[in-house]
């Protein structure tokens, strides 16, 4: 092994014949250095007595040295024995218990915990059991099946530890009431389309007309030929509904005319007092347009009026019943939306009108929907 | 023909010295060592003497084609004519 190498060291003089001596016949010196009358280098072990042979030869005092480098360690390890097997003997234990099943933890598992840890070493997942042969699949399926009330099982590794985690589920409210039952009762008048019981019994159909607090599901149900037990009712009962709202107008209505008389006036204002005083028109009625230019701003606060007084007449006019129609009913329409919060689920929806008096239009806006007019008697109360 | 196509130092006898910085000096195609102290290591080559000199100079390695001198290297020169193997 020419990687092994060995120190030694030469003593002579001329050491520089040794060394291309040495070189001459083959063999390979490495970190030679010289101090005076005495070398040292290293040579590979296996060169060392062809190097000793020749300095013998040479006359040169020759010394052989220890290993260095990788021999060194070698000589290092095999010094060491016990400590090397035990190193390898640990690293083997380690790698082996990575194979094995250190230990099965149950998370959640309550009331299950014992049953379960004894159903775990039947099938044998033990401490020490091989984890190749543990599939943790069927081990959870298994354990579904065992526990049906479970909601459901995960089962996997987390290192060398197998942990089992239980998810036991919320069960729903007990609908069982032991003072009395609730009913569903209808929230608002309408003709049922439809209904979806849950708990309880069922008192109406579809096409029935309901009114508001009607009883629709009773908080009964029959657990025997003649028992029954009390229940928190709960469904759903679709039924058409209907909304209106209402809006009134009037079909005449006051306009102002302007009869082309003005008055103009200019004026000059300050914050506290006016300094012109400002002369009146003599109108009965009459609309004002005043303009207003500031003087000095801070330093003068005086204000240029200019006033224009436009004569005017009040009037009373009659609208069109068509088009007084037609703003009530949108008036009623938009009233309506706002009151129901709402206009995507409408079914259908209309307008009629009437006349009052020959001097008003009603006009009635209606939508009808199909919602649910389910609700618990428990929360109307 | 072969000069023709590779460099003369691969196909002549010349020596190709390397130096990397003040640090060693490669000798290639030596014709032995002259003399090798700490201070001084000296090779013939073909085209004479090659004297490097220094301080605290080993040789890293040494064969009948090769040398490395490392150390802390202050002056390499080169004289006479070459010759054979000393």
């Amino acid at each position: 092994m020419k990687w092994i190498k060995r120190s030694f060291s030469a003593e002579g003089l001329n050491l520089e014949r040794l060394i291309r001596r040495a070189a001459e016949q083959g063999l390979e010196l490495r970190r030679i250095s010289r101090s005076g009358r005495r070398m040292t280098g290293q040579a590979a072990e296996k060169e060392i007595p062809a190097l000793e042979k020749l300095a013998r030869e040479g006359g040169w005092g020759f010394s052989i040295g220890s290993r260095t480098g990788f021999g060194a360690g070698l000589d290092r390890i095999s010094s060491r024995r016990f400590l090397i097997s035990a190193c390898v003997l640990a690293l083997l234990t380690a790698i082996a218990g990575t194979q094995l099943l250190w230990y099965a933890q149950l998370v959640n598992a309550g009331a299950y915990e014992g049953d379960m840890r004894l159903y775990l070493e039947e099938v044998g997942v033990v401490p020490g059991a091989l984890r190749k042969k543990i599939d943790t699949g069927s081990l959870r399926d298994q354990l579904e099946w065992r526990y049906p009330d479970v909601a459901w099982i995960e089962v996997g590794w987390r290192g060398m530890t197998l942990e089992i985690r239980v998810f036991q589920g919320v069960a729903l409210p007990d609908g069982t009431q032991p003072e009395g039952g609730y009913d569903v009762v209808a929230a608002r008048d309408g003709i049922v389309t439809g209904i979806v019981t849950a708990a309880g019994t069922p008192l109406v159909q579809a096409g029935e007309i309901v009114r508001k607090g009607q009883v629709l599901i009773k908080g009964e149900e029959r657990t025997g030929l003649e028992e029954t037990r009390p229940v928190a009712a709960r469904g759903r009962v679709t039924a058409r509904v209907w909304d209106a709202y209402a809006v009134t107008m009037n079909l005449s209505e006051r306009q102002t005319v302007y009869t082309g008389r003005t008055f103009r006036h200019t004026g000059v204002s300050t914050p506290w007092f006016p300094l012109l005083r400002e002369k009146d028109s003599g109108f009965a009625q009459q609309d004002t347009s005043v303009k207003s230019l500031p003087l000095g701003g801070l330093f003068l606060p005086a204000v240029i009026e200019w006033r224009t007084d436009m004569e005017a007449e009040v009037r009373i006019a009659q609208r069109p019943a068509e088009a007084v129609e037609a703003e009530a009913g949108l008036a009623a329409m938009r009233k309506l939306r706002e009151k129901v919060g709402r206009s995507d689920d409408f079914v259908d929806k209309w307008v009629d009108y009437s006349m009052i008096d020959s001097e008003e239009i009603c006009a009635v806006a209606y939508a009808e929907r199909i919602i649910d007019i389910a609700v618990s008697e428990r929360d109307t109360q | 023909m072969l000069e023709s196509i590779f460099p003369s130092e691969v196909t002549g006898n010349a020596a190709r010295i390397t130096v990397t910085g003040t640090q060693s000096v490669q000798v290639e195609q030596h014709r032995g060592l002259v003399c090798y102290r700490a201070e001084e290591a000296a090779f013939r080559t073909a085209d004479g003497m090659v004297r490097i000199t220094g301080q605290q100079l080993d040789l890293r390695a040494y064969t009948a084609e090769e040398a490395m001198v490392t150390g802390v290297i202050e002056c390499l020169s080169f004289s006479g004519n070459g010759g054979g193997r000393p």
